[in-house]
């Protein structure tokens, strides 16, 4: 029963990762530089079927280094030919990007087909380990130790180093932040290109634990977009709970009755508390 | 009926109209059964279009989930229609009601709370994605397969066969324009709405409340909507949960960017000019349609925000404005 119970918030906290690591990329595109990815869903998508074609070849492993790379230089190149022309138009962002993603929907069914795809773990990870008085998969305990150090890595990254500073200068003040010599449009691009790795990351972890078909990003593209709504626009400690509050929600639930349910449920439990988050001051209504 | 009246005065686009409305009028003597099916399809997508140009151009509600309410007014039709025998004038204004009661309690929370436009929009989206989810997996209402076998449209007695459905849409869809225009650019509500648009804050200063413009507005299209999708659902018989993801909700955006948004007419057009060139599709040029569809969507939100519709009445206006400026310059008097 104990063990019942601890291998469920196990798997809870796993997948909670997985929608850490895609919020945290939100975190930085959204959160951060206030653009309105509706493409971060078709990242993750791209992040997915890179692992599943390095796992064609060889070790899956691989597949954790490339489909970042892989991501973040398609992030990149979305930034220069699309976003940099829509900065300060949130409306045309959403469409342009919602239209971005049918785009990378559809391409990746005209490469791949539409079937579903398997990717096994890599082999280094099929294992099993102790956690908690558990012999727990060795996949998902890596997955709980690569969110957490990606959450850390990503605040030290803004908080402590030159980039960092850099980038939330340009987010603050573009004018004065270049006015000072800070290349914007580089730490613009830059910036981007970053959270998009990130979703390919995401992307490429869930892939193992998940079939892999071209819709495969669709939902966490909501659930991340949530997490940042709830947890707070630049704060990435916020995008830590606001994501074990869904994540948890949608496996517990999930688990107590249907998969179906615990999303369901997540999605009302998120819609409630966005409005709450953001409800209006009495003053406002009347 | 001044406003009906004005419409007419001294501009090109409504006597256009007239002349495609004779056109259309016509066209059953000329196309074939598929042709007409077509053309009753497209017209009836155009409500749905009509519907969310209404929530968004004039109400400044982006919905990225719009389908919902066009597959709630399908599934509510074709289910009343098929198992109970109230008759097809109440399951059509049920497919209003249904979605109509559905925008106001999903609107009514969500917009009284400050989130920005966009941020309502990819809510509703989230909307849309559960809708067919639960459908699929609960496999009620025939589950992924969808049904079939919902009866023609029967109003009054009178059983809608092809011909006469397609007259019934056709009359709706010009209801819908000339309705739109006297409701959302001569009314009054239009005025308000159009002030909320501009400036929210001093329209609220001024005594009117944005936030039940704008849920009347989200009502509003839904009802439209609703009613588009049960239209559609009698014309194909047959309801499937494709006619409420977020596909349809998306093909639905591209026709009204591409046409532009606000205009009541752009939306329309954008129907016409996507549908007609998918129709004319086939082999692999349909395989990458929407991949194509896409990119041309992409390029249109850059390069003409506004829309295809707004370009070509500029167009039109600056012609009469020159032929004003000649005709002036002509008589020497100024």
């Amino acid at each position: 029963m104990v063990e019942t119970i601890v291998r469920v918030l196990l798997d809870a906290t796993s997948l909670v990762m997985i929608l850490l690591i895609a919020s945290l990329g939100l975190g930085v595109i959204f959160g951060l530089m206030h653009v309105i990815n509706l493409a971060h869903g078709g990242f993750v998508t791209i992040g997915a079927y890179t692992i599943y074609t390095v796992a064609q070849h060889t070790d899956p492993l691989v597949g954790f280094v490339l489909a970042p790379l892989v991501v973040g230089v398609i992030g990149v190149a979305v930034e220069l030919t699309v976003i940099k022309q829509l900065y300060g138009k949130p409306l045309q962002t959403v469409l342009a990007t919602w239209g971005l993603s049918l785009i990378i929907i559809q391409g990746v069914e005209f490469v791949y087909g539409p079937a579903d795809r398997q990717v096994n773990a890599p082999e280094l990870l099929t294992g099993t380990v102790n956690l908690l008085g558990v012999d727990y998969s060795a996949y998902r305990t890596f997955l709980i130790v690569l969110g957490l150090s990606l959450l850390g890595l990503t605040i030290y990254l803004f908080r402590r180093t030159d980039f960092g500073l850099q980038s939330l200068a340009v987010i603050q003040d573009t004018d004065t932040a270049g006015a000072l010599g800070v290349d914007v449009d580089r730490i613009n691009t830059l910036t981007f290109g970053l959270g998009s790795a990130l979703a390919g990351l995401a992307g490429a972890a869930f892939a193992p634990l998940a079939t892999v078909h071209p819709e495969v990003g669709f939902t966490l593209l909501l659930e991340s977009f949530f997490v940042v709504m709830i947890g707070g626009l630049g704060s990435f400690v916020g995008i830590l709970w606001a994501s074990v509050t869904l994540g948890g929600i949608r496996s517990i639930v999930g688990f107590l009755t249907t998969v179906t349910t615990g999303q369901t449920v997540e999605f009302v439990v998120a819609i409630v508390l966005i409005t709450i988050v953001h409800r209006r001051e009495l003053s406002d209504i009347i | 009926m001044s406003g009906l009246a004005r419409i007419f005065e001294g501009r090109l686009a409504p006597k256009l109209g007239v002349v495609i409305l004779v056109l259309l009028a016509a066209f059953p003597l000329v196309g074939g059964e598929f042709q007409l099916f077509l053309l009753t399809r497209v017209l009836v997508l155009c409500l749905a279009v009509l519907g969310l140009d209404i929530a968004w151009g004039y109400g400044g509600v982006l919905n990225l989930g719009h389908a919902v309410f066009f597959g709630l007014g399908a599934y509510t039709f074709g289910v009343v229609a098929r198992d109970l025998t109230i008759g097809h004038e109440l399951a059509v204004v049920l497919a209003m009601l249904v979605p109509a009661g559905f925008a106001l309690l999903v609107g009514y929370p969500i917009l009284s709370s400050k989130l920005e436009e966009s941020y309502f929009g990819i809510v509703m989206l989230a909307v849309a994605a559960l809708a067919p989810l639960t459908i699929n997996s609960t496999g009620v209402l025939g589950g992924s397969d969808g049904f079939g076998r919902i009866p023609d449209l029967t109003v009054v007695g009178v059983e809608f066969g092809d011909l006469a459905l397609y007259y019934l849409v056709l009359v709706f869809a010009t209801l819908g324009l000339v309705g739109g225009y006297v409701l959302l650019e001569q009314s009054p509500f239009g005025l308000r709405l159009r002030a909320i648009r501009i400036n929210e804050g001093r329209t609220r200063v001024l005594g009117y409340n944005p936030l039940h413009y704008k849920v009347a507005a989200f009502v509003l299209s839904a009802v439209v909507t609703g009613f588009s999708g049960a239209l559609h659902a009698a014309l194909t018989g047959f309801v499937g949960p494709s006619s409420i993801g977020f596909f349809f909700s998306l093909e639905v955006i591209i026709w009204l960017i591409v046409g532009g948004t606000g205009t009541l007419f752009g939306g329309y057009l954008g129907v016409f000019l996507i549908k007609y060139t998918e129709f004319t599709l086939s082999g692999a040029l349909l395989e990458v349609w929407q991949l194509v569809l896409g990119v041309v969507f992409v390029l249109v939100v850059i390069f003409v925000p506004e829309g295809l519709f707004p370009r070509l009445r500029q167009f039109w206006e600056s012609e009469r404005l020159a032929g004003v400026r000649r005709t002036v310059r002509g008589e020497g008097s100024g």
